[in-house]
């Protein structure tokens, strides 16, 4: 399964969200949080796009060439 | 107030002068470049929102930097004075280099090497340069995570609707309102930095008790010199940020300054001193990957992180070194 760069560019944000979690002061913490949920949110919503999007392109189509060496065959 | 006291404020004040000037480009780029208004329209609308910040916000990044950065026992007037000098080093430096860096963090990290050269490690407040550490990093994926959902957002409301020219057309209105959120929440975060610094001064020259709040004359001096800033310097660095990292259209335009206006405005209700050029430019990042991230030119972005990693070091060596001339003259 492919997932593409934007997804991937979201979580690793969500992942630096994380990672700054324990140097924020207490009470700031919901920003981390915050915005690691918020990234993770277009995450997957962006790999589901790009699921979509795979799944609904047409399958490759054939050249005409191709098509009537099959058919000689 | 000795002579020293008078000069040091004034050093501060042309400090905030070109700040304003600086970065007036932000807030203007967009409304200029889509031709809402012209350039010196712009900066007069930038300017008026840069002074009245100081009715809407209080003074919690003027505490923030007057108290949490370097403990206030160890400032005093060379301390001070070497800071800035090597803020304002750093930023003509990095100005020179094309470096994006935070007039706010050279600030900072001036502050805190001048007063480490003065007394050592133990003179900075380590929580609070945690604090501001932590949303170096933090504010511009704020404003990047609230750009790219509101651009979404105004997908999703308005171009299901309407062509996205007739909404760009909108848009271009909606642009003076977002700009004018930008200038405000600009103004009040980087005014009440300098603010910090007179406050700080006057402290440390017993004008004023250690728990003063800040005075209205240095509040309105402060709005003063970054809404002049903006008025004299912004028309000639219409050299947009935008375009910059990514081509705008007006609807994007307003996205990235609403963000980035949010992510600013927040950190100053908590006290937090940011960089405005990073949290728009994360914004406009966030606003530039709704289409695809090979959109956003990610050197300029890059340089950012360059400027993260660079510029409290930087400027902290500077002001050491421009401190210890002081500490020789003193021993």
């Amino acid at each position: 399964m492919r997932i593409g760069r934007r997804p991937l560019f979201f979580t690793a944000l969500a992942v630096t969200s994380l990672l700054l979690l324990e140097p924020t002061p207490p009470d700031l913490r919901w920003v981390n949080l915050a915005s690691a949920a918020l990234a993770m949110f277009w995450a997957v919503a962006l790999f589901l796009e790009d699921r979509s999007m795979l799944r609904s392109r047409p399958g490759p189509v054939e050249h005409p060439e191709q098509r009537s060496s099959k058919d000689d065959a | 107030m000795t002579i020293w006291v008078v000069i040091i404020i004034a050093i501060a004040l042309a400090f905030d002068f070109f700040n304003g000037f600086h970065d007036a480009a932000n807030s203007i780029a967009t409304v200029v470049s889509t031709r809402v208004l012209s350039p010196q329209q712009a900066v007069v609308w930038a300017a008026f929102f840069n002074f009245v910040a100081f009715m809407v916000f209080g003074t919690k990044v003027a505490a923030t930097i007057a108290n949490d950065v370097v403990n206030p026992a160890f400032l005093n007037n060379a301390v001070i004075f070497a800071g800035l000098l090597g803020a304002v080093a750093w930023d003509i430096l990095t100005w020179w280099i094309g470096l994006p860096t935070s007039s706010s963090h050279a600030l900072v990290g001036a502050m805190a090497g001048a007063a480490v050269a003065e007394a050592g490690w133990g003179a900075l407040i380590a929580s609070g340069f945690q604090k501001i550490a932590v949303f170096i990093v933090l504010s511009p994926i704020v404003g990047l995570l609230l750009g790219f959902t509101f651009m979404v957002g105004v997908y999703w409301f308005f171009h299901r609707r309407q062509r996205l020219e007739k909404l760009n057309r909108g848009f271009r209105v909606g642009q003076l309102f977002s700009a004018a959120a930008f200038s405000l929440a600009h103004g009040a975060n980087d005014a009440q930095k300098t603010m910090g610094i007179i406050l700080a001064l006057l402290i440390a020259n017993g004008v004023l008790p250690s728990d003063a709040e800040v005075p209205l004359w240095v509040v309105l001096a402060a709005h003063t010199a970054i809404a002049l800033g903006t008025l004299f310097g912004g028309w000639r660095i219409v050299h947009t940020m935008g375009s910059k990292i990514t081509k705008l259209q007006p609807a994007q335009g307003m996205a990235a300054e609403s963000a980035a206006a949010v992510t600013i405005m927040g950190n100053t209700l908590a006290g937090i001193p940011v960089s405005t050029t990073q949290t728009i430019t994360g914004a406009i990042v966030g606003v530039g990957s709704t289409q695809r991230l090979s959109a956003v030119r990610w050197g300029v972005a890059g340089q950012v992180v360059w400027a993260w990693v660079l510029t409290i070091p930087g400027a902290f060596v500077i002001s050491y070194v421009a401190y210890l001339p002081f500490k020789a003259v003193a021993s």
